[in-house]
């Protein structure tokens, strides 16, 4: 009966102390993307630009070499990754957002996916040799956390003045 | 038929309330008597004012337990766009509005708060003018020390008037059982 009584008393300390973890980012916010086509001798390249941010919402939580991918998800099958991105944070400072630009090179194939996932104009693209920066629609975009650390703001502060001294 | 005795009720309440003002009472009087002054010295220091400054947020960065930056009240962010926007001669509720949600550092904790450790994480100066807003950090955390204390303070006479109400219980059940 104590016993019972003890895992029920553990179970709400720790319902309490759950708002105090740390809040990962979830979502990117404001993803668009860009996409330019430039021919020359060695044949056609695609780049791929991608700009969005990632908010560190925590009070007190700085996030240490964050790296994560942005994928391009296609929600009618499942989120199948359509493509995916990488970038990297040294450090995002608690209430601070970090701001992601990525510049990368695609095959035409892979292009022509990802033009067919935001339901854009392969023609344009061709004539116009770029697509105009477009605001992607929450729905196509899967953020994916693979690593990061956590510091104490304090202690962080801390040692960067310690450093400087 | 035996009296009711409460006394064991009364005193564990007694006890948890009186245990609770104690700790309250710790946690604000540490902040009043030992932080805030350091803070203030820290701000007012004539010398070395960059390190100061750093050394005084450093300090208000590690928030009062009663004053913690999760959540934010937005009157006392208005209140201070007004009391500001008074001392500049500002009328119109445009500029108003403008000096409040646009002008840098803004009048805002979270901003303040964003803003200065960005500063001094890479290593900038917090200037003499920046000061003012170190200054509405420190005035949350004073509030935050003042509620705790004011809180400590009603814990305590509940806590009292169950130690009162326990000796009463014991007496009334020593007298029934005598009977």
């Amino acid at each position: 009966m104590q016993k019972k009584y003890l895992s029920v008393f553990i179970i709400f300390t720790a319902i309490l102390f759950m708002p105090g973890c740390n809040k990962i980012p979830e979502k990117i916010q404001s993803p668009s993307i860009k996409i330019d086509l430039t021919e020359n001798d060695n044949g056609k390249k695609y780049t791929v630009r991608f700009s969005g941010g990632i908010k560190n919402e925590n009070s007190d939580t700085a996030f240490i070499g964050y790296k994560g991918n942005v994928v391009l998800a296609d929600p009618s099958k499942d989120d199948k990754a359509v493509d995916s991105l990488s970038f990297s944070f040294p450090v995002i400072l608690p209430f601070d957002s970090g701001i992601i630009n990525i510049k990368a090179e695609r095959s035409e194939e892979e292009v022509m996916q990802i033009l067919e996932l935001l339901n854009l104009s392969r023609e344009k693209l061709i004539a116009e040799k770029s697509v105009e920066r477009f605001n992607i629609d929450e729905k196509f975009i899967k953020l994916d956390t693979v690593t990061y650390k956590t510091r104490g703001i304090v202690k962080l502060l801390k040692d960067r003045l310690n450093e400087k001294n | 038929m035996k009296k009711i005795d409460d006394s064991k009720l009364y005193f564990y309440f007694a006890l948890t309330t009186l245990i609770i003002g104690i700790i309250l009472a710790v946690v604000s009087f540490y902040s009043i008597y030992s932080v805030e002054p350091e803070i203030k010295d820290l701000l007012a220091s004539a010398e070395n004012k960059d390190k100061s400054y750093e050394r005084a947020y450093i300090l208000l960065r590690d928030p009062q337990i009663f004053a913690r930056y999760e959540h934010f009240d937005t009157e006392q962010d208005l209140q201070l766009g007004y009391s500001t926007a008074k001392k500049l001669n500002i009328d119109s509720q445009r500029d108003l509005e403008i000096l409040v949600s646009k002008t840098f550092p803004g009048t805002t904790v979270k901003k303040a708060l964003r803003y200065f450790d960005n500063k001094v994480y890479y290593g900038k100066e917090i200037t003499a003018d920046e000061k003012r807003y170190l200054e509405v950090l420190l005035d949350r955390r004073m509030k935050g020390a003042r509620l705790g204390r004011n809180t400590m303070i009603f814990v305590l006479v509940v806590s009292m008037i169950s130690w009162i109400l326990l000796f009463v219980e014991k007496r009334r059940v020593v007298s029934f059982n005598s009977e």
